[in-house]
């Protein structure tokens, strides 16, 4: 669900911006890939905003009632939950709509999170969705849709974590317009922090200085480093009175790694960067 | 002339001239009864052997002063005529030593030398040497002494006469050696037990200075042992090592902590131990003694004494605050990447902390402070200080093309020991105002441990050049509040007041470095200021004392290990390729050659430079000068990094005795490369071509049954009937159905991780006697393999254990490629707990390649088999593969046997039981472990070690193969 009255907040570290527009404009479907807390959904509503609601909108979008539709993609996701199935209703039966179906009616953007953990079958909708037809086959009903010319797939994809069986095919790959998204670097990581979190401006820094720190063990056991959602928890944590080293302690610390040493370790940096 | 003085003219005139006189002078005092008696004495002594004359000499002398006690000279003559039955030694002895107490006029103590020398003479009837020492040492310990000592002395000196002659001889050589001794305590401890007594003596001599603060405690201890009839010489001669090492204090201390351990035994443990003791901190000591075991056993307590079991050494540590490095090791190996975003490693090193671009190295232990959280902060401040160095950008500091930029920067000044010393003050302060000023926690701990350095700092006595030297070092400690200096009170300590100018002016220009964009170049600029100032003091050769927690770092060597790091980075073959060696020019006036520029070969016609200016240092290592620009430099650091330092792990070993673990008892070599045998696996695979097919069919039997059934999914090959007619009954009660209705067979996966350690021990060197009786029931090619080595014994060798070992280990790896489950091979073996070797032929991650396969060729049988370390190691890289099933296979030709694997050599018991115990850690972290022995009588002990009775005796070796794949098979499905 979008709010539509403030523009979601959202710091561009590049031309993500502009790359969106443009695919947008071409009808080009779009992949986001990062690690996770890194902003991809945040990016996705911030454009979907602009798009619908601010700046780039036209008539016609401003009357989409949802214009982003967001499907958070698990192993068992399949075909029906995407595109609709005959409910029983008291005697009735009837056809109800998925996500991805209300959104290529409606001409909105629908956005597949994770697509790698779905089911096959479900990836196989995107195909025909992705290339020059924009159709969608709804085989329960028999029909095919048309997609609207406001429709976009974005779908999103996280490279670092999965293993080497869950990777995107090539086929689904080359379909998509890619753009790679990454933690910021510690300044830019800091204004997004303090933003978000509403922690002062020295606090932001060592937050950002943190997970800058703790970035580099990646390989030990926990393949992404802190996001920075993780980080401006902790902000928030600080903000509501919790003292810094305790708010790291459960944001960050027993977070991202179960394993002792490691724990100690981010504990001492927290130490090192945060006064007592 | 009497017939007396006819005699003794006949003797030796002179003497006949002294008798006259004194006969003459004794006429008067003596009756006529005495004179005679008198007399006859001299002529006694002078006949009575061979110088007997110089005993009469004496006596004569003697009578001169004793002339006034007629009694007394009378049976001094008397006693004296009992001495010189064999020779006139003791007699002469004797006389001197009554001379002595007569110019005292103090008789006292004569009577008794008397009676004991009675007692001797009679007990050893013609040693007269002995008389002649006893008498000597007897005078010697009564001068001066106390009556009461001197008697105990006689009671000591009759006991040993009791016993033989050479106990009485050693007595009285330890008595000469230290005649002012407690006596009377020795006499009573004498009395108790003699051997005591004379040990406690010889001990007391020898180290007085260090014995005399403790003098009365300890000997009351000797004395109670004694009492016990415990033999005190092992704790002697341990406090013989120790006591002089000690403070006086501490000496007290340990006397008074040995008094309620009540044995001699416990009290010799801890006298070895005492200087490993922080014997000065008493509350630390008593609760440290208060959680020995409370067991029987004295053993036990021993060992606790001795700080050799885990348990003590942890109670210690606690009570000290002590940080050991090893257990924080990890967690400040993460920190110190995380911190710095590099792969510097973290290491113990000796001195100070110190880091070269590669590794830190930080000491082993720290307790400079009480508190253990002083002590982590302390080590934590210290590690920061070196990753400080890297990322404020130490290191990157560049001179023109050469490799030793640091170093030729000092060189171009006069005087570059002190450039080297005082960059290296600008550059730490530097480092540490930047750290402080970019992580405010660690500028909180770095304030505690600045100012802790602070107070240690030495004031008094510096010269000139160490004043200066010394206020930049606090200046850099936040020592000097700069107000100070002005008015000169604060530095009145070590600063003299012609200094104080210069003074000022160093903490003026110091203050350079607390800018936010000071970078390393911006050192090297104050330096150069510094320089200016300081460089008019007198030189000082000796250096300044460090700031112990900043450490030293060489920063040549650092900043050529990091570049080689980089080039690395891009290109990782580049420390191979040495062409890529960086080529050298330079050019060189001639006319006016620079001696700290030349390069070398620069010099074309043989020129003789003469170096006026004395105040130049001579470089400390001369290779600087024929290696300017630091070319060699480099090259040796690129050679040190292609070859890696052996990696060597400690582990704990259980000792059942004492029930806990010896901590980081024994030290293990890990090696990866062995001599290789290439022919041995293709060898191993074509003689035995049958067994290879059979083993590799059994193990894809593994396979099939890899498929389990998952219920409750959208689409499969059979209906799941529950929850079918769960959805049929849904639609009937106009729900909308589960679409997931379906049951399918799903490929489970084999997440298998198997260690085959193979027992290299020289034992595995023996032959196979070969069954030469081999039945042909079928097509079997197993047995007609064999059958054909029976045939042909004279042909090789014959196959030992190790090679059937070997064998069977190949076969087994061929097959498991086919299954690919991961595996590795490993062996074991050295010689003691300080080296036991492990050989990793084939790690869980490599292929099975040509190198690893001629690894497990070149298995050799090498010494002890020293399982418990062996294992623990395999245990660690098991779990390190984090697989579902882990299998450690152990294949072994006997017990575990070391030569120090446990105390006694003999007794199997202790490595029995530490191998029980590593098997069960190993179990404890999701290891299952299986032992095949050819050992007949393995049963005996293999039953108590393995967990489960995993286990198997194979009575015919050849099995091994067959029964290998079997157990494995047992273990991983």
């Amino acid at each position: 669900m979008l709010k539509t009255e403030t523009t979601p907040y959202y710091l561009p570290l590049g031309d993500e911006v502009e790359i969106f527009l443009t695919a947008y404009a071409q009808q080009l479907p779009v992949l986001l890939k990062g690690p996770t807390g890194c902003g991809k959904t945040r990016f996705v509503e911030y454009m979907a905003h602009r798009l619908f609601k601010g700046e780039n909108s036209d008539e016609i979008r401003r009357a989409v009632s949802e214009p982003l539709q967001t499907v958070a993609c698990h192993e068992d996701l399949s075909a029906t939950d995407l595109v609709g199935r005959f409910l029983l209703q008291g005697d009735e039966t009837v056809w109800q709509d998925g996500p991805l179906s209300r959104s290529v009616k409606d001409g909105s953007i629908c956005y597949l999170d994770e697509i790698v953990e779905a089911r096959k079958d479900s990836t196989v909708l995107i195909h025909s969705l992705t290339d020059h037809r924009r159709i969608l086959p709804v085989e329960k009903q028999g029909i095919t849709l048309s997609a609207h010319p406001n429709f976009l797939l974005v779908i999103s994809y996280n490279p670092g974590y999965q293993n080497v069986l869950k990777d995107l095919k090539p086929s689904t790959r080359q379909r998509f317009i890619a753009i790679d998204f990454d933690y910021p670097d510690e300044e830019q990581e800091a204004g997004v922090i303090a933003h978000e979190s509403g922690v002062g401006e020295q606090e932001a820094v060592d937050l950002a200085k943190l997970g800058a720190r703790v970035r580099n063990l990646k390989h030990h056991g926990f393949d992404e480093g802190v996001s920075t959602r993780l980080l401006v928890y902790a902000g928030q944590m600080m903000v509501k009175g919790v003292a810094p080293i305790r708010a790291c302690e459960v944001a960050i610390c027993k977070a991202v790694t179960d394993d002792a040493d490691v724990q100690q370790a981010i504990g001492e940096l927290v130490r090192s960067i945060f006064p007592a | 002339m009497t017939e007396i003085e006819a005699k003794l003219r006949r003797l030796k005139p002179e003497v006949a001239d002294q008798y006259t006189r004194l006969f003459l002078l004794l006429q008067d005092v003596l009756d006529e009864a005495q004179l005679s008696r008198w007399s006859d004495l001299c002529w006694l002594l002078a006949d009575a052997g061979w110088h007997g004359w110089e005993t009469t000499h004496d006596y004569l002398a003697l009578s001169l002063d004793l002339a006034d006690d007629p009694e007394r000279l009378l049976a001094i003559g008397e006693y004296c005529s009992l001495l010189v039955g064999t020779s006139f030694e003791p007699g002469r002895t004797y006389l001197r030593g009554v001379s002595d107490l007569v110019q005292a006029r103090d008789f006292r103590g004569l009577s008794v030398i008397e009676q004991t020398g009675k007692i001797i003479v009679e007990r050893f009837q013609h040693a007269s040497n002995l008389h002649t020492a006893f008498l000597k040492t007897a005078f010697l310990v009564g001068l001066d002494q106390d009556q009461d000592l001197l008697s105990a002395w006689c009671r000591f000196a009759a006991l040993n006469a009791s016993l033989e002659r050479a106990a009485l001889l050693e007595f009285l050589s330890l008595s000469e050696a230290a005649p002012q001794q407690n006596w009377l305590l020795l006499a009573e401890i004498a009395e108790c037990h003699r051997d005591n007594a004379v040990a406690y003596l010889a001990f007391a001599a020898k180290i007085r200075y260090a014995v005399a603060p403790v003098e009365q405690p300890l000997a009351a201890l000797v004395l109670a042992y004694s009492k016990r009839q415990h033999g005190i010489d092992q704790w002697l001669d341990a406090l013989g090592r120790t006591l002089p090492l000690l403070k006086e204090s501490d000496a007290r201390i340990l006397v008074e902590l040995t008094e309620p351990l009540n044995s001699v035994t416990l009290a010799t443990a801890l006298a070895e131990t005492a200087i490993k003791l922080p014997l000065n901190k008493v509350e630390v000591m008593n609760a440290w003694l208060e959680s020995r075991p409370p067991v029987e056993h004295e053993k036990v307590i021993a060992a606790y004494l001795k700080l050799e079991s885990a348990q003590s050494e942890q109670r210690l540590q606690e009570l000290m605050g002590q940080v050991q490095l090893h257990e924080e090791q990890r967690q400040l190996q993460l920190f110190a990447e995380a911190m710095s975003g590099t792969r510097l490693k973290i290491e113990a090193g000796e001195g100070l902390p110190t880091s070269d671009g590669q590794v830190v190295r930080l000491p082993a232990r720290i307790d400079l402070h009480q508190e253990r959280e002083d002590n982590y902060r302390w080590l934590k401040t210290a590690l920061t200080h070196q990753l400080g160095c890297y990322e404020f950008g130490t290191f990157d500091y560049t001179r023109g093309n050469s490799y030793v930029a640091f170093d030729d920067q000092f060189r171009s000044y006069e005087q570059p020991m002190l450039a080297e010393a005082l960059f290296t003050i600008c550059e730490a302060a530097r480092v540490d105002w930047q750290l402080a000023r970019r992580y405010r926690g660690a500028a909180q701990d770095l304030e505690q441990v600045k100012a802790a350095a602070a107070q240690d700092r030495p004031s008094v006595a510096l010269s000139q050049r160490h004043q200066l030297l010394e206020v930049m070092v606090r200046y850099s400690l936040d020592a000097i509040p700069s107000a100070a200096l002005t008015e000169c009170g604060f530095l009145d300590c070590f600063l003299e007041k012609h200094l104080a100018e210069a003074a000022l002016n160093l903490c003026e220009v110091m203050d350079r470095l607390k800018s936010d964009m000071a970078s390393v170049q911006t050192s090297m600029d104050v330096m150069a200021s510094c320089y200016f100032i300081v460089s008019f003091t007198p030189i000082e050769v000796k250096p300044l004392a460090p700031v112990m927690y900043r450490g030293v770092i060489p920063f040549d060597d650092a900043s050529i290990n990091l570049q080689l790091t980089a080039l690395e980075d891009m290109d990782p073959d580049f420390t191979e390729n040495d062409e890529d060696g960086v080529q050298m020019t330079g050019t060189t006036d001639e006319a006016n050659p620079n001696i700290d520029e030349l390069q070398a070969g620069e010099v074309e016609n043989p020129t003789a430079v003469i170096s006026v200016d004395e105040d130049i240092l001579v470089p400390d290592d001369l290779e600087q000068l024929d290696d300017p620009a630091g070319l060699k430099k480099m090259e040796r650091l690129k050679q040190e990094r292609k070859e890696p330092a052996e990696t060597t792990y400690r582990y704990d070993e259980w000792d059942y005795v004492i029930e806990d673990y010896r901590r980081r008892w024994c030290t293990l070599f890990e090696f990866r490369s062995l001599e290789q045998d290439v022919d041995f696996v293709p060898n191993t695979l074509s003689e035995h071509r049958g067994l290879a097919t059979k083993v590799r069919r059994q193990l894809n039997m593994l396979r099939p049954e890899l498929l389990r059934k998952v219920k409750g999914v959208q689409d499969g090959e059979e209906l799941d009937l529950e929850r079918a007619i769960e959805a049929v009954v849904d639609r009937k009660s106009g729900v909308s159905p589960s679409d997931n209705i379906y049951v399918q067979r799903q490929r489970k996966e084999r997440d298998v991780a198997a260690l085959f350690l193979l027992d290299m021990s020289a034992s595995t060197d023996d032959l196979i006697e070969v069954e030469p009786t081999v039945h042909v029931e079928n097509d079997d090619d197993y047995l007609h393999g064999f059958a054909s080595v029976a045939d042909e014994p004279d042909k090789e060798r014959g196959k030992t254990i190790l090679d059937l070992e070997k064998e069977s280990v190949v076969l087994m790896a061929e097959a498991l490629e086919g299954l690919g489950d991961s595996y590795a091979v490993c062996g074991f073996s050295g010689y003691g707990r300080d080296r036991v070797e492990f050989y990793v032929c084939k790690d869980f991650d490599e292929p099975y390649n040509y190198q690893a396969k001629g690894n497990i060729g070149g298995i050799k049988p090498c010494r002890s088999t020293r399982m418990g370390p062996a294992i623990r190691h395999a245990s660690k890289m098991l779990a390190a593969t984090e697989s579902r099933i882990k299998a450690l296979i152990i294949i072994s030709d006997g017990y575990p046997q070391d030569y120090d694997y446990g105390q006694d050599r003999n007794s199997k018991d202790y490595g029995v039981k530490d191998t029980t115990r590593a098997l069960s850690e190993a179990s404890q972290q999701g290891i299952q472990s299986f032992c095949l022995t050819v050992d007949p009588s393995g049963h005996d002990y293999l039953r108590e070690m393995c967990p489960d009775q995993q286990y198997m005796v194979m009575q015919d070796i050849t099995q091994l193969p067959d029964e290998l794949s079997k157990v494995y098979r047992g273990l991983t499905s």
